[in-house]
């Protein structure tokens, strides 16, 4: 038993309190020390065959594929049919609100139905079968829900408009940068997600005031966020890039920068975090990661770089 | 080291190396056993739950028949569904098939999820299933499951192609791993398809065996039994290996 958990405590799956009574355990039990080398030793030799990253050209020419099998499939199911229905029908409405309200005051669209459910809710004067009250004010954003009524003609569709709103001003003001940080954290639209980083770590680059908020609701870890789990390498790049100037005086950008170095998937951004690391290179803990990098990384212009930054603060001392 | 964690996989071979020197870190590693031990880190939790919300939009998109939604989905997850393909079948053009079915399976399927789990399970569930089928397959087959196809139909090793890079730092050691690499993988394909699933899943792409149990449709607790099946087997292959 005691065995079997030095396994589960190899794979973090033994709960804290059994965790420390391995622990004692393992000081006097040759038997379970002998299991917990096995397993370690079983994990380095694991570790020479590695999970490899797709390469691009397989990662492109799947999508491709997908995309092609995809697209010969006919969009499906009642709630494909419910929701064209209905965005086509609300863009005629909004394409002639003269003519809705002329139709809806007549209730033209329930008709007869209509009118006798209003009938039966008297207390609620609008009872919303025809809840259209201004229709120019802005797009359907989705459809929430679907109430039958009593009466089986008719149902309330419940959904949500969205008002696009437009807001203009520099990029200093604080409006702007909270907006353009909810755009960073916005990974669904790729486009604005990708602009917002960018124009934020310029920013940062540049110099206007790039505070280290300790909520961590400033654009600084907003862009530590981004370098440590964006999965664009270029996203990455450019947050590297608004971290720069903090790098020194900043123990979580250091932080950061170096695990990038040591671990981040992309060479380019790996190569460019080294060379962000020189006016720190004397530090102990940057020294370690960059001797780590020089003799491991798999690629070896990044082994080179990593070298010659060692070198670099060895001619410093 | 756990190259399916990507970043976090930091570090195992130091803790192997203290292990063996001293018994007081031995206990150390057991108490801190590191960073695969599914804690995260605070913004890692609030990356997790932010991608969940985002997920959770999308599908709501794509259920209401939005493609661009459903492709945004796939853009999102298809890397790592490919890399776990390819890892786990050790050829592209299988991987390429894995990948384009499970796909159409969750388009198709789509309309039923109900957010119960996070799409990320649903998915894999449906990618497990479909490599557990074809590992099935080719046991029943009896392929040789050393030979690798490239997208051409050419022969390729994929250990061979890390193995170029570093090459040119020690020959000999890399020789060396590339043999290993081998036995490795020999090693791997003689557990039994259920074994060999649950082993990647948990040793490769670092998931909870809870996580597991759900998505091959079995206990924890079965899923656990299979662990410890698949590491005891794994071990005493390597073992012979090493001795060979
Ligand atoms: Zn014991």
């Amino acid at each position: 038993m005691a065995q079997e958990n030095v396994v589960l405590a190899v794979y973090g799956e033994l709960p804290d309190e059994l965790r420390v009574a391995l622990e004692r355990h393992l000081t006097g039990c040759d038997e379970c020390r002998l299991e917990w080398t096995a397993m370690q030793a079983l994990e380095a030799q694991l570790a020479l065959n590695p999970v490899l990253e797709p390469s691009p050209n397989l990662l492109a020419q799947s999508r491709m594929r997908l995309d092609e099998a995809l697209d010969q499939i006919p969009p499906h199911g009642f709630l494909t049919r419910l929701r064209s229905n209905f965005s086509s029908w609300m863009h005629h409405v909004q394409g002639a609100p003269a003519l809705t309200t002329l139709l809806l005051g007549v209730g033209f669209l329930a008709g007869n139905f209509t009118y006798r459910y209003q009938v039966a809710h008297q207390p609620r004067q609008d009872a919303g079968v025809i809840v259209m009250t201004n229709p120019t004010t802005g797009a359907v954003a989705n459809v929430t829900g679907i109430v039958q009524t009593p009466d089986p003609e008719v149902v309330q569709v419940n959904y949500n408009r969205v008002v696009p709103e437009t807001m203009q001003g520099s990029l200093d003001n604080k409006e702007i940068r909270e907006l353009l940080l909810k755009g960073m954290a916005q990974g669904a639209n790729t486009e604005v997600h990708e602009r917002s980083v960018n124009l934020l770590s310029n920013e940062c680059k540049v110099g206007h005031a790039c505070t280290a908020e300790t909520d961590g609701k400033g654009i600084r870890s907003a862009l530590l966020v981004s370098l440590r789990y964006d999965k664009d390498a270029g996203v990455r790049l450019k947050a590297l890039e608004g971290l720069q100037p903090y790098v020194g005086q900043d123990q979580h950008v250091r932080d950061a920068i170096l695990e990038a170095v040591s671990s981040d998937k992309n060479a380019g951004v790996r190569k460019t975090a080294i060379s962000l690391l020189t006016p720190v290179q004397s530090d102990s803990s940057v020294r370690q990661v960059l001797r780590t990098v020089s003799t491991q990384d798999e690629n070896p212009y990044i082994r080179t770089a990593s070298f010659q930054a060692l070198q670099g603060s060895a001619e410093i001392q | 080291m756990n190259p399916g964690l990507g970043r976090d996989g930091v570090g195992s071979t130091s803790i192997l190396r203290a292990a063996v020197e001293s018994l007081p870190a031995m206990s150390k590693a057991v108490t801190q056993s590191g960073t695969r031990s599914g804690k995260l880190t605070p913004a890692q939790m609030e990356a997790r739950a932010q991608q969940r919300l985002e997920d959770d939009d999308l599908i709501r998109e794509a259920q209401a028949g939005e493609r661009t939604a459903f492709d945004a989905l796939v853009r999102r997850y298809d890397q790592s569904v490919l890399r776990l393909a390819l890892h786990m079948l050790g050829n592209e053009q299988d991987a390429q098939d894995v990948h384009q079915e499970a796909f159409i399976k969750a388009y198709r399927h789509l309309g039923n999820f109900r957010f119960e789990c996070s799409f990320y399970t649903w998915l894999y569930r449906i990618v497990t299933n479909l490599c557990l089928d074809q590992l099935r397959r080719r046991k029943s087959r009896r392929e040789d499951p050393a030979t690798v196809l490239d997208s051409s139909g050419d022969e390729m090793d994929l250990m061979a192609n890390i193995s170029d890079e570093r090459s040119m730092a020690n020959p000999a050691r890399e020789l060396e791993r590339k043999v290993m690499g081998e036995q490795i993988k020999d090693a791997l394909d003689k557990l039994t398809p259920r074994e060999r699933t649950v082993f990647e899943l948990k040793h490769y792409q670092g998931l909870k065996l809870r996580t597991i149990g759900e998505m091959l449709s079995t206990t924890e607790e079965t899923a656990k039994n299979t662990l410890f099946r698949a590491t005891r087997k794994l071990r005493e292959q390597l073992k012979t290996a090493r001795n060979r």
